[in-house]
Parts: structure tokens; C-alpha cells; sequence
């Protein structure tokens, strides 16, 4: 099985590396959130005021467990990612903010539907990247819902 | 797990699977590397496994950007894994014998 030393040898090699890793992944993610993401605090002004979308990016059993209220369900790895987002494109554009969430600062799936978004013609200075996510949200205790009469009527009224 | 320890955890598992990966590739401290490795994807098949029968959406995350969620066959490629660092293991042992 190997000699003690040896292992003790490969974990501070690994140890050491992961250092490096750490800082330069915790100070790339600082400059991130600083740049493109909105705080909790922040995005619940934005709530309070009305006017706004909310997005959420994770898949509908996630967002049926609970989301944020009134925000609109945009699956990023549904098949029909991009029908979703040509049908809500009108409304998006409407409001005066386009909140996009998923869990939280581990999760890209937020960031990913933004670019997404932004490439379907959503304008740019609107759209918020909420990189806290749901479960911050939650925790604050700001307003959450499992209704899913929103999302049903937005999305199959513009089918019929 | 809270979320002040994924960040350092994903960066001791990212880093330990490149640094176990090049000190096997070039055969330095061969046995303890192949064990770490085989410990390592050990642990993901159970934390894959786990995930799987307990239902949790994993499309977030590690997995994001692939745009698939877990199934048995992450869990199928990971045993494969450990299955050919067996036999790396074995064929430099009784490779070094013979001769």
C-alpha cells in the first residue's frame, strides 16, 4: 500500500497547489460578483418597486419546489430553452429590470441564461445577475411561492 | 454542504485529481498515487450514486455546463477508471518482474 512518507509527501504537494487555487478562484469570483452581480439587499428594492422580471434558470422541479414571487421559470437545459425565451422576449423587454437567479454563487446556471438572454435581445443595462440565488433569498425570508399559474398562463397563452 | 467550504473544497478536489493525474502519468510514487486515485473516484461514485437515488437536481454546479445531469453512466466511467488504473498498477509490477 505504500509508504507513509510518501503520502504525507503527495497531500502537502496537493495541499500547496490548492492554495494557489483557492485564492486565485476566491479573488476572480470577488471581481465577478463586484462586477456583474446584484446583491440580495439590492435586488429586493428592486422587488419592493415592481416593474421587474424575475427569471429563474433552474429546472421546473426545482423552481415548483419554490421560487422567488412572481418570477418566471426559463429551464437553462430544457430542450425548450429557446422557445421559452422567444415568447417571454416581449414582456422581459417591458419591464424595467430582468432579474436572473438559479441556487446561488456555486451555481452558473444564471450567468449562462443571461448571456442567453442578452443574445435574444434583451437590453443590456436591464438585466441583473443575482448571483446570491434562491437560497439567500429564502433565507432572508423574503417573499418565495410554489404558485405555478404565472408561468402556466404566460407561457401556454402564447400558444394558443 | 455550507457554502463557505465550496469553494476550498472544490479547489482541494480540482487540484488533487490534476496533481495525483500528472505524478501517475510520469510513475512518481506510483502505489500511493494509484491508491489516492482509486480512493478519489471512489468517493465520486458514492457522492454520484447518492445523488442519484436521493433525486437531487444536479444541473447546477460541476455539471452545468455539459447540460446533462448524472446518470449510472458518470457512475459506469468512473468504475472503468479505476478498473484501468488497476491495471496500470499491475502491468508495471509484473512488467518490472519479468524483466
Amino acid at each position: 500500500m505504500g509508504k507513509v512518507e510518501n503520502y504525507f509527501k503527495i497531500l502537502v504537494l496537493i495541499l500547496f497547489f490548492s492554495f494557489f487555487a483557492y485564492f486565485t478562484l476566491f479573488a476572480e469570483r470577488n471581481k465577478t460578483e463586484k462586477k456583474n452581480g446584484v446583491s440580495v439587499e439590492k435586488v429586493y428594492e428592486i422587488y419592493k418597486k415592481g416593474a421587474c422580471f424575475f427569471v429563474d434558470a433552474r429546472s421546473f422541479e426545482e423552481y415548483r419546489k419554490g421560487h422567488i414571487e412572481g418570477a418566471i421559470n426559463i429551464p437553462f437545459h430544457s430542450d425548450r430553452k429557446n422557445d421559452y425565451i422567444v415568447k417571454a422576449i416581449e414582456f422581459l423587454n417591458g419591464a424595467d429590470y430582468v432579474v436572473v437567479y438559479c441556487d446561488g454563487s456555486s451555481c452558473g446556471l444564471s450567468k449562462m441564461l443571461a448571456k442567453d438572454l442578452l443574445n435574444a435581445g434583451v437590453n443590456k443595462e436591464k438585466l441583473l445577475i443575482f448571483t446570491e440565488g434562491y437560497e439567500v433569498w429564502k433565507e432572508k425570508g423574503y417573499p418565495i411561492s410554489k404558485d405555478l399559474s404565472f408561468q402556466k398562463a404566460l407561457f401556454l397563452q402564447q400558444e394558443q | 454542504m455550507p457554502q463557505f467550504l465550496v469553494l476550498p473544497f472544490a479547489s482541494f478536489i480540482t487540484v488533487s485529481e490534476i496533481v495525483l493525474g500528472f505524478l501517475f502519468l510520469f510513475g512518481v510514487y506510483e502505489i500511493e498515487t494509484a491508491v489516492l486515485l482509486i480512493l478519489l473516484n471512489l468517493v465520486f461514485v458514492f457522492a454520484m450514486g447518492s445523488a442519484i437515488i436521493r433525486g437531487i437536481d444536479t444541473s447546477c454546479g460541476c455539471f452545468a455546463a455539459n447540460g446533462e445531469t448524472l446518470s449510472f453512466k458518470d457512475i459506469l466511467r468512473d468504475l472503468v477508471f479505476i478498473f484501468l488504473i488497476l491495471w496500470v498498477i499491475l502491468g508495471r509490477k509484473y512488467g518490472k518482474s519479468d524483466s
